[in-house]
């Protein structure tokens, strides 16, 4: 456990003098079989402590997720040529206030043969099931992050799989037909999107070596290289998969406006809806956080242990903690930034070619990635570019040379594969869609009309 | 069937007559749009004069009378010629026809010539016989009118066969005269290749069907079912004759003259939209004054 | 030809049947208005479909036959509401065809000016909301864009953005206001770049190439079968434009080409809609070059008397062809006016281009059709 001196810093290390005693004082009110076998210093770690943070984080997550909407909002009005929000308090930023506020005021509406018990359920897995994922996110060294369990990756991935699950039981418990068609596409969405995000995550594990979220960050620091380089085919399937898992435009097929109304919300109302809506946003904080962690180094930047080094020691720990933090909200956003782009700029797929694009272009892309790293790997091995040393990997400049130009390389054979794959398929071969019809208006032909009669 | 006019009711009748028959189909009239609309359908015969509404004609007669500077005379057959034929599109006769014109139009053309020197109409003509109970232009324009029996033959034979085809049914639609207690079923065809455009009309009497031609050209599929429900005209054969633009179960069929412009089908409005009814001695005759 | 019944209440159960029905509108973001579309689907797919219409039916034609020829022309611009131009010049033209009325040329160059800027405004709409049927959000702001600068001149020039009403029975109510001309050079200068912008979006965007290649495809005799018009049936390679075949106005004096797709897709149909807007600037840049001046209101009788007879008139609408059939008794009030609306021709290809293909690609069709329920509805 590190021990700090400054006094402001107290609050960032565990254990702190003023939580000790805190808790000395607290320990004779709490139950008895909460204290029987704990110290008062174990209570200040495991229970108050996180605690704390938890409430912190909530707060902090909430906020960013009411903003994010805001952001959102703002973004699409740039792109679209207006303003946006900017009645609301300055610049519009009380627009998430006013927004909060006239949904929680709105009328709750439960549809009269809808399954009243399914119906309340529903909104409240989806969200509870995207903050829990918060729980294991690294947004920074030590104690920024709540916990640092050792299948951080894998509790993630489960956890969002049950979010689905609202979904489903939402637009199947309205007992009305566009959410049920809505449901019906969104599971099969994100059942096919999870496998490929399941296999593109795989690549990337060869080279961080665990699935603790805290270790990914730690592997990437300690070989002073983001991931990214490695893994540039893995990293891009990972950005289209989650576009999809999110249900976020052009996937957004579960509650495409314009086919399905809403979709599986469209009989929701309300709170019941905002509820939604917040784990809709609060997913793709939650993707966006693991595509930063596994492919952009985490909270890490390159530079930033020497930046510490320089730095009294008193403050080394603090100055890191604050450039992890605000290196991963950076970098979150920018793969935010990202998704909020790509929604308003881009038609929406239909469902069939959302399913081709799911298994013939991404599963396939994402199972040679794996073959491919692997055996990059092995190859980088048996050159001794890479030594694996107490489940750490180490390398030189050759070897993250190496690993970087066949990471680019290894497009090449990945996009000769999805061609062969998608050769013959109709809809989704640009070559067999230009030679059909003509891409530019100007193939249009031009006929001066029928003579007057 | 004279050679240059549509024909005319039976005999013609004075001024005085139109008026006074008017008169009384007014009031008619009154009495039976305050009954429910099931009789309505079944008023056609009785109510059929009241398009003459006696105001309309009385005006536009003042009108003329006043501000059309040709003679007095002119004026008052003018009268006579609409307060007798208001209802109907063309006079009887070539003279009041011709005072019916605007008076700014100095040469009156008539309103139907016979086409004489047309090639495509003579071999139509050699074709059906006197089914085609004649061809004639309006405005420059081409009609045949056919018996309606005879209309899809005709028209199939347009499509298919005849010299010029016309492939393209550009509306299907008709008109409805109450005096000669019949339809007008007009097909207005265009053929793209020779940029031609042709009208078929077939008189065909209220109550009787006439043949779909939505097999010839599926336009007509929801052109006719248009028309069966706005006139209540049946197209035989036609695949599905529902009405289209009305809701189900809506009596009466608005564009027959003797439907009244402002009316209210009570009981089905309080049934289907939970609205009061219109109280009692509500006018709702649709005179325009 | 099936007829498949008006099903509203349906009672089987969700799962024990194959099929589904599912009412697509009369309230549903994509149905543009009030169109329902009851769909009979497999999974996603359509078996069957039936359209439902009539929500906006204000008898229209029944109202024509009650009221003198002057005052049936604001009822027009309530019938098409997106091209409000072109529906009052029909009904204009088709009056003055029946009593032989010449318009002054510097009135019939305004017509087409304003038709033309009408037909752009129309497109326009059309990409908008089509685009955003497919999910293309953004272009449906960037088209509402240049949308508005039209409407701000139909708005000096007619005092309305929508119910555009300045056409009379022989000429135009008034002059161009001053700056009229110099404002629709301004945007006919802007515009070509601003085309391109959304074309940079759409073309060559391989989402959108999925979703609209292939899509909704109807051969060209089908096409001519369907009665269909306007871009649908271009798209499908039938070389046929009222504006060619049967020039009204001044359309005769100016050089314009008409597009022509190929494969009767939806994509051929965005392509021929997009090369059109670029010939209807192409016709208001020459019209603004040849505008004679002069009075714009010709001879007219104080009271308007269609002499008897009967005449169908059409023009090339932005949705296609509308025609109108006024059947004159020699009196005041038309004894039957009929419009032949090209959104209800044309929807009435609906089934036989959607029934095959899944839920998402409905909404392509229908925005490709390009209706407008008012006009379907009358």
């Amino acid at each position: 456990m590190m021990m700090t001196q400054g006094p402001w810093m107290l609050a960032l290390s565990a254990s702190p003098k003023w939580l000790e005693s805190l808790v000395e004082r607290l320990f004779a009110y709490l139950p008895a079989w909460l204290t029987s076998s704990l110290a008062p210093t174990e209570v200040a770690d495991f229970i108050v402590w996180p605690l704390i943070q938890i409430g912190v984080m909530l707060v902090v997550v909430l906020t960013a997720v009411a903003y994010l909407t805001l952001a959102e909002r703002k973004v699409s009005a740039w792109i679209q040529v207006r303003v946006g929000p900017n009645r609301t308090g300055p610049l519009g930023l009380l627009q998430p206030a006013a927004d909060g506020i006239k949904l929680l005021i709105k009328e709750d509406v439960i549809p009269f043969k809808a399954d009243k018990t399914v119906f309340t359920l529903a909104p409240i897995i989806s969200m509870v099931c995207a903050f829990i994922v918060l729980a294991v996110l690294p947004y920074g060294p030590h104690y920024a992050s709540i916990t640092n369990i050792n299948i951080g990756l894998l509790f993630i991935l489960s956890v969002s799989s049950v979010g689905v699950l609202g979904i489903i039981l939402g637009g199947w418990a309205s007992n009305s037909k566009y959410p049920l068609l809505g449901a019906l596409r969104s599971s099969a969405q994100m059942v096919s999107y999870e496998a490929a995000i399941g296999l593109t995550i795989v690549s990337a594990l060869i080279f961080t070596r665990t699935f603790s979220m805290q270790g990914i960050v730690e592997a990437q620091r300690s070989l002073g290289i983001w991931f990214v380089l490695f893994l540039f085919p893995s990293f891009i399937v990972f950005l289209i998969s989650v576009v999809a898992e999110t249900n976020r435009a052009p996937f957004d097929l579960a509650e495409a406006e314009s086919e399905l109304v809403g979709g599986f919300h469209t009989e929701y109302s309300g709170f019941r809806f905002s509820i939604f809506f917040i784990a809709e946003y609060a997913n793709m904080v939650v993707v966006s956080a693991i595509g930063a962690t596994l492919y952009l180094g985490g909270w890490y930047v390159p530079g930033m242990d020497w930046v510490a080094a320089r730095l009294p020691e008193a403050y080394r720990e603090a100055a890191l903690t604050l450039m992890g933090v605000t290196a991963f909200a950076i970098k979150c956003g920018a793969i935010l930034y990202l998704f909020i782009w790509m929604r308003w700029t881009f038609p929406r797929y239909r469902y069939d070619q959302l399913m081709e694009l799911g298994w013939k272009w991404l599963m396939p892309a994402a199972l040679a990635n794996i073959a491919l790293t692997a055996t990059i790997f092995i190859v980088g091995k048996e050159l001794g570019l890479v030594r694996s040393a107490g489940g750490v990997l180490q390398m030189d400049w050759q070897g993250k040379l190496f690993f970087t130009l066949a990471g680019l390389l290894s497009m090449f054979p990945i996009l000769a594969l999805l061609n062969a794959i998608n050769r013959n398929s109709k809809s989704f071969n640009l070559r067999a869609q230009r030679t059909t019809i003509p891409v530019s208006t100007r193939k249009v032909k031009l006929s001066p009309g029928v003579k007057a009669a | 069937m004279s050679d240059e006019t549509k024909p005319a009711p039976e005999g013609q009748p004075s001024a005085a007559d139109a008026e006074r028959e008017a008169k009384v189909a007014a009031a008619k009239a009154k009495a039976a749009a305050a009954k429910a609309a099931g009789e309505s359908v079944a008023a056609p015969a009785e109510s059929a004069p009241a398009q003459a509404t006696p105001t309309d004609a009385d005006k536009e007669a003042k009108i003329a009378a006043a501000k059309a500077k040709a003679a007095a005379a002119k004026a008052a057959r003018e009268a006579a010629g609409d307060g007798g034929d208001a209802p109907k599109p063309a006079p009887a006769k070539a003279p009041a026809k011709a005072a019916a014109k605007a008076p700014a139009k100095k040469e009156v053309a008539p309103a139907y010539a016979e086409i004489k020197d047309d090639a495509f109409i003579a071999a139509l003509r050699a074709s059906f016989q006197d089914d085609i109970k004649e061809a004639v232009t309006s405005n420059g324009q081409q009609i045949v009118r056919v018996v309606p029996e005879r209309a899809r033959d005709l028209l199939w034979y347009l499509r298919y066969d005849a010299a010029i085809r016309f492939d393209m049914l550009t509306d299907v639609t008709a008109a409805h005269y109450p005096e000669r207690k019949a339809f007008e079923v007009v097909y207005q065809l265009y053929s793209i290749p020779e940029n031609r455009r042709l009208r078929v009309k077939a008189e065909l009497p209220e109550d009787q069907p006439i043949y779909t031609v939505s097999d010839i050209w599926t336009a007509a599929n929801w052109l006719e079912r248009e028309a069966y429900d706005m006139f209540g005209i049946v197209f035989e054969g036609h695949p599905d004759l529902r009405r289209i633009l009305l809701p189900e179960g809506w009596v009466g069929f608005p564009l027959r003259k003797e439907y009244p412009v402002e009316y209210r089908h009570n009981e089905w409005v309080a049934e289907n939209l939970n609205i009061l009814e219109i109280p009692e001695g509500a006018d709702l005759t649709g005179k325009f004054d | 030809m099936n007829a498949i019944p008006l099903v509203t209440h349906h009672t089987e159960t969700l799962f024990d049947s194959e099929q589904m029905v599912l009412s697509m509108g009369p309230q549903h973001p994509s149905t543009h208005g009030v169109l329902r579309v009851i769909l009979k689907l497999d999974g996603e797919r359509v078996v069957d479909l039936d359209c439902d219409i009539g929500y906006l039916h204000r008898g229209a034609e029944k109202i024509f036959e009650n009221r003198l020829y002057p005052m049936i022309a604001p009822y027009f611009d309530r019938l098409d509401y997106i091209a409000a131009v072109s529906n009052g010049l029909l009904y204009v033209e088709t009056v003055e065809k029946a009593m032989g009325l010449e318009v002054p040329p510097r009135a019939q160059y305004l017509r087409v000016i304003l038709t033309e800027l009408n037909r752009l405004s129309s497109h326009l709409l059309w990409l908008a909301t089509h685009a955003l049927d497919i999910g293309g959000f953004t272009v449906f702001l960037y088209a509402f864009r240049e949308r508005e600068e039209i409407l701000k001149i139909f708005e000096n020039f007619f005092g309305a953005r929508l119910t555009c009403h300045a056409f009379r029975i022989g000429g135009m109510t008034y002059d161009a206001y001053p700056e009229f001309e110099a404002q629709v050079r301004a945007f006919c200068d802007l515009f070509p770049k601003r085309l391109e912008e959304y074309e940079t979006l759409l073309n060559e965007n391989r989402i959108w190439l999925g979703r609209t290649v292939g899509i909704g495809i109807i051969s060209a005799e089908d096409a001519i079968s369907l009665g269909l018009t306007g871009a649908p049936l271009r798209g499908s390679g039938v070389d046929y434009d009222v504006r060619k075949t049967d020039p009204y106005e001044c359309y005769a004096d100016l050089e314009f080409d008409i597009p022509i797709g190929e494969n009767g897709d939806t994509f051929d149909r965005y392509l021929v809609r997009m090369e059109e807007m670029r010939q209807s600037r192409r016709i208001i840049m020459q019209a603004l070059d040849r505008l004679p001046d002069g009075p714009v209101m010709g001879k007219v009788p104080k009271v308007i008397r269609v002499p008897a007879g009967e005449v169908y008139h059409s023009i090339e609408g932005p949705k296609g062809e509308l025609g109108l059939y006024l059947v004159s008794d020699g009196g005041t009030k038309p004894y039957r006016l009929r419009m032949r609306p090209a959104s209800f021709v044309n929807l009435g290809a609906l089934r036989k281009m959607a029934v095959g293909s899944l839920v998402s690609d409905v909404v392509a069709v229908i925005g490709s059709l390009d209706i407008v329920l008012g006009e379907i509805d009358r």
